[in-house]
């Protein structure tokens, strides 16, 4: 695996590509993106890149650095994953401890800290100083949902390199090996143009989730108040429907408006957003959209998932 | 590979002067130790990237140079070198974030007794000093009280809230300030030359406006400008490099915005998805082009607090001039709501097309003032028609209709007393107004008085003379016609109108049938005042502000008891 088998981001490639070609490598990256789009697979590579015997500015693969790199096991790629809820400062200290000393036989002694936003803040803190001046030949490269998770102290010492979502068919490209076609067109517009999260992804339970939201719609609360139960019920499947249910409103404001079959996201729910679309004001489908993120927040911040979904179902379908 | 240093470490500020847009720190520093009044424990507070660290260890260098103290650190002697390269056995620089301990500053008090071991001062320079945890700030509270006198405390942070006030209060501090651009930029241009690699001025500019104010963020993205686009820098690599969308795109999606576009705004969304630019920055992007929209619409292309490019103006100015301020404030509100939700979701672009159909489907609102206008005109046509105005539309038929309905309405007996009450009718709008403003004067001179006034209505306003009509038997009738009363009416009415002014009061005749539309009339002397307090009220900050929290509208306005 080199930078030219990675799907998509070819700006993010190109800068690296750069960095390594002209030598001029800072000492601290900061990769952000949403969860399952390759971003610590490109921090990988770019380590295997820096290291490789033959300097092409690609990882060659066969060479002993990029064999142990692609194991896991080379003494000068340092990983730092989360244990348990967060990257904790201890962590920090022994890494500190670590890389006091020179690297083992790398050109470039590679430190990853994958899930960065979940650096407690005093591990963050401790961090700093290393950031700003680690010892030479040492590149930290820091992977991160968004900028947002981390103090902007971090932010300053990196130079920040932006993951886009993956274009459909672009995610399509990755998932083809490993998921079927029908798999792919159920799941791939619910990802949102991740991978990652498309393959978190259950189609079984996708389907059934979809199917309840279809059954939701009918005009009986009593029906939809059953929905809920049944959604509370399952776990993860609240969370799951209301993404759906966000993607379903979103299609039919996009009909609403445009009348374009080319714009949605749920090609499978065609027929029913034709149906429902017509029946329903811009002004309605709006609010809808909008309380939906709310209620999404009151579940973040636990409110009783059952009544979130009640509330969600009962306020879809008004005018 | 050879190690290769980043700008903002090679280019760390080695003596005072370098120290950009600090001079207030800088010039406070210099003199204490040319006069030899050094404290013997700093704080450096300030944002990440200003130069609080850079200022440690200049300080540190000057008070222990070979030929100082000095001013300026000669940088050339052993202890200016020692210290630069960081490995000087009397400046300690302490990592405060990973040595929090109450251990860690034990150890400290231990070694802070010995000697410097070559130099004039040991310098302790402890950064991140507000993640120390309480126990060690109070294990350092005597120490830095009064440390033997060949210590000196240089403390650096980002956060100086977090730091107890009695080691505050043992500190002499200094505030580092963002650094303006203008002052970034000449840094960086600096730099570029010495480095040897050509950026345009307006890359360049785009680098300091992103870096808000940090030197260190805006030499860590000239880094990666150089890297990106090697010897010679174009605007477009910047753009690239930072995601920013090119402002074009701005003018032409609130352009589709305005034109109430859907198709257009979603293909722009489409484009500067495939694009790959940062949503989340674009949506800042937008709001604070909308910004501009509002501030040019409030006060015109000249504006100082515009800082963008001429021929932009232009543009922001064309755009603006075909939307009233109210439409682009709502507009702008409800951006921001979009942006405040992309940081937190999955799928920003879901958020933004959403945003920016909402934004286009905007249905225009008219300016207060003229929906104002409106109410009242339609109000004096309401009340020019009568307070027996059941039918309230308009027209010489339905008027007529309804002089009958009154006829049938009233008993033969009490119609032939006085004339029926709509004597109001005749009255002009101007006469209206003031009555109007009486009333409000009334009520902040005698409110008793007002309570009762307001249940009548203006029957006559002239120079000398106000007539007021009170339905016949009412309480306010008989109260009204008290001499006393009349009296203090009169006593309010001179000193209203500035002139003498004789106050009659009238009965109107009203049967049983009419006094429900004598409520009517009584509103209608009601709405007389009551549109001005509707008027008052609905310009007030704080009914503004609820209205908008409560997505409500203002149905009613009621006077309240006794006021």
């Amino acid at each position: 695996m080199a930078f030219c088998d990675v799907v998509g981001h070819q700006r993010p490639l190109q800068i690296l590509g750069r960095v390594i070609d002209t030598g001029r490598v800072h000492h601290a990256y900061l990769f952000t993106g949403m969860e399952g789009i390759g971003k610590r697979l490109v921090a990988l590579n770019m380590a295997k890149a820096l290291n490789c015997v033959d300097q092409t500015g690609e990882a060659c693969d066969h060479c002993r650095s990029c064999q142990l790199m692609e194991k896991g096991m080379h003494p000068d790629l340092i990983l730092i994953n989360p244990t348990g809820e967060s990257i904790k400062i201890e962590q920090i200290r022994e890494l500190q401890r670590s890389i006091a000393f020179k690297p083992y036989e790398a050109r470039w002694r590679v430190i990853l800290v994958d899930r960065a936003e979940q650096l407690t803040r005093e591990a963050a803190n401790a961090l700093l100083k290393t950031l700003e001046e680690p010892p030479p030949r040492t590149v930290l490269i820091l992977v991160a949902i968004a900028v947002e998770g981390l103090p902007p102290t971090v932010l300053s010492r990196c130079q920040r390199i932006r993951f886009n979502p993956l274009s459909q068919e672009e995610a399509k490209k990755v998932l083809i090996d490993r998921l079927s076609a029908e798999e792919i067109s159920i799941l791939a517009p619910l990802a949102g143009g991740s991978p990652g999260r498309a393959l978190q992804m259950n189609r079984e339970e996708v389907t059934q989730v979809k199917g309840l939201l279809l059954s939701a719609l009918s005009p009986s609360l009593n029906q939809r108040l059953h929905v809920a139960r049944e959604l509370a019920h399952e776990e993860g499947w609240g969370k799951l429907f209301l993404e759906i249910l966000g993607g379903w409103l979103r299609d039919l404001i996009i009909y609403h408006e445009t009348k374009e079959e080319g714009r949605l996201l749920n090609c499978d729910l065609l027929e029913e957003i034709k149906k429902v679309a017509p029946c329903r004001q811009i002004e309605g489908l709006l609010r809808d959209f909008w309380s939906l993120h709310e209620i999404q927040q009151g579940i973040e911040a636990h409110g009783n998932l059952q009544l979130s979904l009640e509330n969600a179902l009962l306020g879809i379908g008004g005018s | 590979m050879g190690s290769y240093l980043v700008i903002a470490r090679k280019w760390r500020p080695q003596v005072f002067e370098e120290l950009a847009g600090q001079e207030h720190v800088t010039r406070t520093l210099q003199n204490a130790i040319a006069t030899n009044r050094l404290a013997h424990a700093f704080l450096f507070a300030g944002p990440r990237g200003v130069g609080k660290t850079s200022a440690a260890r200049i300080l540190a260098k000057a008070v222990n140079c070979r030929q100082g103290p000095i001013q300026k650190p000669c940088n050339q002697c052993e202890s200016c070198k020692e210290i630069a390269e960081g490995n000087s056995i009397d400046v300690l620089e302490i990592d405060g974030a990973s040595n929090t301990g109450v251990d860690n500053v034990r150890e400290l008090r231990e070694n802070v007794r010995y000697l410097p071991s070559k130099s004039r001062y040991k310098i302790y320079i402890i950064d991140e000093v507000h993640m120390l945890s309480t126990s060690a700030f109070n294990a350092l509270l005597k120490t830095l009280e009064e440390p033997p006198p060949h210590v000196l405390f240089i403390f650096a942070t980002t956060e100086p809230h977090k730091i107890p006030l009695t080691i505050l209060s043992r500190c002499q501090r200094f505030d580092f300030k963002r650094i303006p651009v203008t002052v970034i930029f000449e840094r960086l241009r600096e730099i570029t030359i010495a480095e040897g690699v050509k950026i345009a001025d307006d890359a360049l500019m785009l680098i300091c406006r992103e870096a808000e104010g940090s030197m260190r963020d805006a030499q860590s993205l000239l880094d990666q400008a150089i890297s990106y686009g090697g010897e010679e820098v174009k605007r477009e690599d910047v753009l690239t490099l930072l995601g920013i969308a090119d402002r074009k795109i701005l003018f032409d999606l609130s352009g589709a915005i305005f034109r109430k576009e859907v198709k257009g705004c979603l293909s722009l969304v489409d484009e500067l998805y495939k694009l790959g630019y940062d949503l989340g920055q674009f949506c800042r992007d937008f709001l604070s082009h909308f910004r501009n929209l509002l501030v040019v619409k409030l006060e015109g292309g000249e504006s100082p607090v515009l800082n963008i490019p001429e021929d932009e103006v232009k543009l922001l100015v064309e755009q603006a001039a075909g939307v009233s301020f109210e439409d682009l404030h709502r507009l702008f509100q409800m951006l921001l709501k979009g942006e405040e939700l992309m940081a937190r979701t999955p799928f920003p672009k879901v958020i933004l097309e959403m945003t920016v159909v909402e934004m286009a489907r905007l249905a225009s609102l008219l300016p207060m003032e003229e929906i104002l206008s409106r109410i009242e005109q339609l109000e004096a046509t309401l009340s020019r028609r009568g307070p027996s105005a059941e039918g309230g539309s308009t027209g010489s038929k339905q008027e007529k209709k309804d002089d009958e309905s009154r006829g049938k309405q009233m008993p033969a007996e009490e119609a032939s007393e006085t004339s029926p009450a709509p004597v109001g009718g005749e009255v002009g709008e101007e006469a209206l107004r003031q009555w109007e403003e009486f009333l409000t004067f009334v009520r902040g001179e005698n409110p008793v008085l007002a309570s009762f006034l307001i249940q009548g209505h203006l029957v006559r306003l002239d120079d000398a003379c106000l007539e007021i009509g009170f339905a016949k038997g009412s309480f306010a009738l008989d109260r009204c016609s008290e001499r006393d009363t009349l009296h203090s009416v009169e006593e309010i009415a001179r000193r209203h109108f500035k002139q003498e002014v004789q106050v009659k009061i009238q009965s109107t005749n009203l049967s049983k049938e009419a006094k429900k539309t004598a409520r009517t009339s009584a509103h209608d002397g009601e709405t007389d005042l009551v549109r001005h307090l509707k008027k008052e009220a609905v310009g007030n900050p704080v009914i503004q502000e609820a209205v908008e929290i409560f997505q409500g509208r203002i149905v009613e306005v009621k006077v309240k008891e006794g006021s």
